[in-house]
């Protein structure tokens, strides 16, 4: 009872964008990944639900999101990936969800993007944030180690298969992505590699991708998958879309991206998809919020440039 | 260097950008994109042991940039034109650029013979005063001006045989155009050139200067290189516009030029016989061997292509030729896709 009330007032405190201590970190981060690693590699989840793409740290915009979809455990919530990094409060934004995980497991998914990663969270801002806010690598570390423990995906009663980045030509059925140890730290390659960083593109098969890591694939692949799965439809974030989303190959797969005005500088809209209990989609998008400029050192901003 | 906490002038603000510039090719060089060991002699005391890397998608804008802009320059200084007259370069706004010094080793490494009577920069007296202290203190800047090195107007110009710095307001013309008369010889080809700066100045400015330019330097072989960004009428730019303002940074110019031809058209209205422009993005994806495009991914893993994309399409680099036959053919500089 007190852990509950103790975790009420963690969350009160995070949602008003102040950190929690780091033993409070430490102890959250515990019991997070005693509920995870409890979770499958493709975690089943029941309609309806509120899939919601990446976030990278802009907080104030996350509770715009809360204000559009719903707050939890009102509403049921999948997140997709990519957490932290890019923006300006990646620590308040993935602990917020990493409470309410351990608040309300049933009602919160969270899988793994390729931005829950060591080494990338090291060169996009995540790690430097945590040494400003808390002092140390600690925070960080883990933060990481729960990275680890997050699904690969997850699958909406059976008919829509959700993932952070896409498919991999090592996986043709979702079984084949339940025998892979997710423990680790996101490979160079492989399965696990790829169905946090590929993309759906337009070509037939499968292409090199221009990042460096995962492939590009085309509707072929899509729609073979599919059939092979007995999926209505993919689910995917990962890409920058400025409508906030993007169906593609006969609405067989879309891109939800829930990120607004991206690094404070892209000038997108982002969106999230309601399936309700029979599965129909809404696509509700929104805007960014206003004190998140209020928050951004005017400098940084402009550093983004070529100036 | 101005600090954006401090409420500064619209002037000191412009002048600022160029510190961001120089930071960028900095952190550019250090992680091997570029090669260049004399930014980070200029760098700014107080930012001399600072370890901020820019991110991946500005170092590799930085890279695109200055091997687009290498390369024009390089034809121009290598082009047959006005054999035994030599070259001048006439860089506008050219802050803390290093490319004077970098293409010095490079002819150096090559064996080439340096033809470029004259390389003139011009900029705020801020700009140069700083950049003048800094070339005629170390011995690496200094050794490669050719002969004696002399600072006039109260140190915030300086004189050699092969480059010399001048402080003047570009939207002074009369100004500019009286100083440079006793350096630059209107016969000789001359490369005008113009790195992120029309977008600060009035567009009257700029087509002032750009006459001026035309009418004064011999049409064969003389040219124009600017990079600047363009088509900020959408999305993207509204929220560059507001992003630049919080730092009272604003961009005259931006209106004019909506699109890769406005830039061009910019050149071709001036008098320029041939102009064109392609977007960084368009740069990078078509123009920038695969070889160096390969290396380059290599440095840092991109982690998203298509803010990249969005980014690099709203800057440009463009060329034009003041004379010389039609169309292609007769273009002194260029940059050609795959």
């Amino acid at each position: 009872m007190s852990s509950i009330s103790s975790l009420d007032r963690q969350i009160q405190q995070l949602k008003d964008c102040q950190p929690i201590s780091e033993q409070q970190v430490k102890e959250l981060c515990l019991k997070a990944r005693e509920i995870l690693v409890e979770e499958a590699n493709v975690q089943w989840i029941d309609s309806p639900v509120t899939i919601c793409g990446d976030i990278h740290g802009q907080f104030w915009d996350l509770l715009e999101l809360f204000k559009v979809g719903g707050m939890c455990p009102d509403t049921n919530y999948l997140f997709l990936g990519d957490y932290v990094d890019r923006g300006f409060y990646s620590v308040e934004t993935f602990l917020l969800l990493l409470a309410l995980k351990v608040r309300y497991p049933d009602r919160i998914t969270l899988i793994r993007g390729n931005h829950e990663s060591r080494q990338i969270t090291q060169v996009y801002g995540f790690y430097d944030e945590c040494l400003r806010k808390f002092g140390s690598a600690s925070v960080w570390r883990y933060c990481c180690e729960v990275f680890d423990y997050l699904s690969l995906g997850a699958v909406v009663d059976g008919k829509v298969f959700c993932v952070h980045g896409g498919l991999s030509p090592n996986v043709t059925s979702l079984d084949q992505i339940r025998l892979i140890d997710r423990k680790q730290e996101v490979p160079h390659d492989g399965a696990m590699c790829d169905l946090l960083w590929s993309d759906p593109d337009d070509i037939e098969g499968w292409g090199l991708s221009p990042r460096g890591a995962g492939y590009l694939f085309g509707a072929d692949i899509v729609k073979t998958f599919a059939h092979a799965n007995n999926l209505d439809l993919i689910a995917r974030a990962h890409q920058l879309v400025m409508e906030g989303h993007k169906l593609m190959f006969d609405d067989l797969i879309v891109t939800v991206w829930s990120a607004p005005n991206y690094c404070y500088r892209c000038g997108n809209v982002a969106s999230i998809l309601e399936l309700d209990e029979n599965l129909n989609p809404t696509y509700r998008s929104f805007d960014a919020a206003t004190q998140d400029t209020r928050g951004i050192p005017a400098k940084s901003t402009a550093l983004q440039y070529f100036l | 260097m101005a600090s954006s906490s401090v409420p500064q002038s619209s002037d000191a603000a412009t002048r600022s950008t160029d510190t961001d510039a120089l930071v960028s090719r900095t952190s550019a060089a250090s992680l091997g994109y570029i090669l260049d060991p004399y930014s980070c002699h200029l760098l700014p005391p107080s930012l001399r042991r600072s370890t901020d890397k820019r991110p991946p998608l500005i170092n590799l804008g930085t890279h695109a940039r200055t091997w687009a802009v290498d390369h024009l320059v390089r034809q121009f200084l290598l082009s047959g034109e006005g054999k035994g007259k030599g070259k001048q370069v006439l860089s506008l706004g050219a802050g803390t650029d290093t490319r004077f010094w970098r293409f010095r080793d490079e002819w150096e490494r090559q064996g080439w013979e340096w033809e470029c009577r004259k390389w003139v920069e011009v900029d705020f007296e801020e700009a140069t005063a700083s950049k003048a202290r800094s070339i005629s203190g170390k011995l690496a800047f200094k050794s490669k001006l050719g002969g004696e090195v002399k600072i006039a107007q109260g140190g915030t110009a300086l004189h050699s045989p092969l480059y010399s710095l001048l402080p003047t307001d570009l939207r002074s013309l009369p100004t500019l155009s009286s100083s440079l008369s006793p350096i630059l010889d209107p016969s000789i080809p001359t490369l005008l050139l113009a790195e992120c700066v029309l977008i600060y100045l009035p567009p009257s400015s700029t087509s002032d200067l750009l006459h001026w330019f035309a009418e004064t330097f011999v049409k064969d072989g003389s040219a124009a290189v600017s990079y600047d960004p363009f088509g900020l009428q959408d999305n993207f730019g509204q929220v560059m516009i507001r992003n630049l303002a919080t730092r009272n940074l604003s961009l005259p110019a931006a209106p004019t030029t909506p699109t890769l031809n406005s830039l061009s058209n910019r050149l071709i209205d001036a008098g320029f016989s041939s102009a064109n422009s392609l977007s960084i993005a368009q740069i990078r994806e078509g123009v920038l061997p695969k070889e160096e495009a390969a290396r380059v991914a290599k440095i840092e893993q991109i982690d998203e292509v298509e803010e990249l994309n969005l980014v690099l399409q709203h800057y440009a680099v463009t060329w034009g030729s003041l004379g010389g036959g039609e169309g292609e053919v007769g273009e002194v500089v260029g940059l050609r896709m795959r």
